[in-house]
C-alpha cells in the first residue's frame, strides 16, 4: 500500500488547493467597519494615557491578505488642547518588527477634543506587516490596550511583548523613513483605527 | 439610554466630509463613567502624594532654618 499522505496524486491535489492547508483566520475580516489592532481583545483595554507632543508613535498592523483601506483614524479619550492637530499615516515594516519607509502620510485630524476622528484614504496593502503612525502638536489621550499576543520580544521587565514604537519627532509631515532609536512601547499598545474598503 | 455620537471623517486637510453616527451602549457608557471615576481617583491620589511631598519638604526646610538660626 502506498503512503496515503504522500502520494504524487495527493501532492498535486494539495498544490491545487493550498489554502485548505494554510488557512489563516486573520484573512477573514469584515469590511466597512472601523478596526484596531487585530490581535487585541476588548477585555485587554485599559485606561487612556496622554501622548506627548512631538512624539511619533506607531501601532503594528499585521495584514494577512491583500486589502484596500478607506479610512485611518484614532479615538481620542481626551482632547490635546485648543487648536491642536494630529497627523496619521502608515509605515512599511523595516526589519525586526521596526517601522521602515513611509507608505502614506494621510494628513491631519483635529485633536482638540475627545472624539473619533478619521481621514478618508485609498490605500492598497499586500500581505505583510505595516505600522500605523500618529504624531501631534498637542497632548491628546489615546486609549491603550494590552497586547493579546506578542510579535515583539520580551521587554526589560520580562512580562510583555511590545511591538509599538515611540520616538521624538517635531510635529509636521511624517518623515520618509522612521527614525532609528525609538523606544519600544513595551507594556501597552496605543490604539489607532483603520477601515477596510475591500479584500482584494 | 444609549447615546449617539459621531465619527468625523475628513479629507486630511481639515475639511470634514462626513459625520457618521454610532451608538454607544449603556454598557460602554457605564464603563466610561467607571474609567472617569478611576482617573479622578488617580488624580486625587497623586494630589495627596504631592501634598505629602510638600509637607516633607517644608519640614526639612524648617529644620534647616532652625539649625541655621534663622528661626527662633
Amino acid at each position: 500500500m502506498g503512503d496515503k499522505y504522500h502520494s504524487d496524486d495527493d501532492l498535486v491535489n494539495h498544490a491545487a488547493d493550498l489554502d485548505a492547508h494554510t488557512y489563516n483566520l486573520w484573512e477573514r475580516l469584515q469590511i466597512g467597519k472601523y478596526k484596531t489592532y487585530p490581535l487585541f481583545t476588548k477585555s485587554g483595554e485599559i485606561s487612556a494615557v496622554a501622548m506627548g507632543a512631538n512624539k511619533l508613535i506607531t501601532m503594528p498592523l499585521p495584514v494577512a491578505r491583500a486589502m484596500t483601506l478607506d479610512r485611518i483614524g484614532v479615538k481620542f479619550q481626551a482632547g490635546g488642547g485648543a487648536g491642536t492637530h494630529a497627523r496619521l499615516g502608515i509605515y512599511n515594516d523595516g526589519s525586526d518588527i521596526y517601522p521602515g519607509t513611509l507608505l502614506l502620510d494621510a494628513g491631519l485630524v483635529d485633536s482638540s477634543a475627545a472624539a473619533i476622528v478619521a481621514i478618508t484614504i485609498s490605500q492598497s496593502l499586500t500581505k505583510g506587516l505595516y505600522h500605523i503612525a500618529i504624531i501631534s502638536d498637542g497632548t491628546p489621550a489615546l486609549y491603550r490596550a494590552q497586547y493579546f499576543i506578542g510579535m515583539g520580544g520580551y521587554a526589560s521587565a520580562g512580562n510583555y511583548w511590545g511591538c509599538g514604537w515611540e520616538v521624538a519627532q517635531a510635529y509636521g509631515a511624517l518623515p520618509a523613513t522612521f527614525h532609528a532609536g525609538a523606544a519600544q512601547d513595551a507594556t501597552y499598545l496605543r490604539r489607532l483605527l483603520y477601515r477596510i474598503a475591500s479584500l482584494d | 439610554m444609549p447615546e449617539t455620537r459621531y465619527i468625523s471623517e475628513s479629507d486630511g486637510k481639515g475639511k470634514i466630509l462626513n459625520r457618521v453616527p454610532y451608538e454607544v451602549s449603556d454598557e460602554e457608557l457605564a464603563e466610561e463613567k467607571e474609567q472617569d471615576a478611576m482617573r479622578k481617583a488617580e488624580k486625587l491620589i497623586d494630589a495627596i502624594s504631592n501634598l505629602n511631598g510638600a509637607k516633607v519638604f517644608l519640614k526639612k526646610l524648617v529644620r534647616r532654618l532652625i539649625k541655621n538660626g534663622a528661626l527662633p
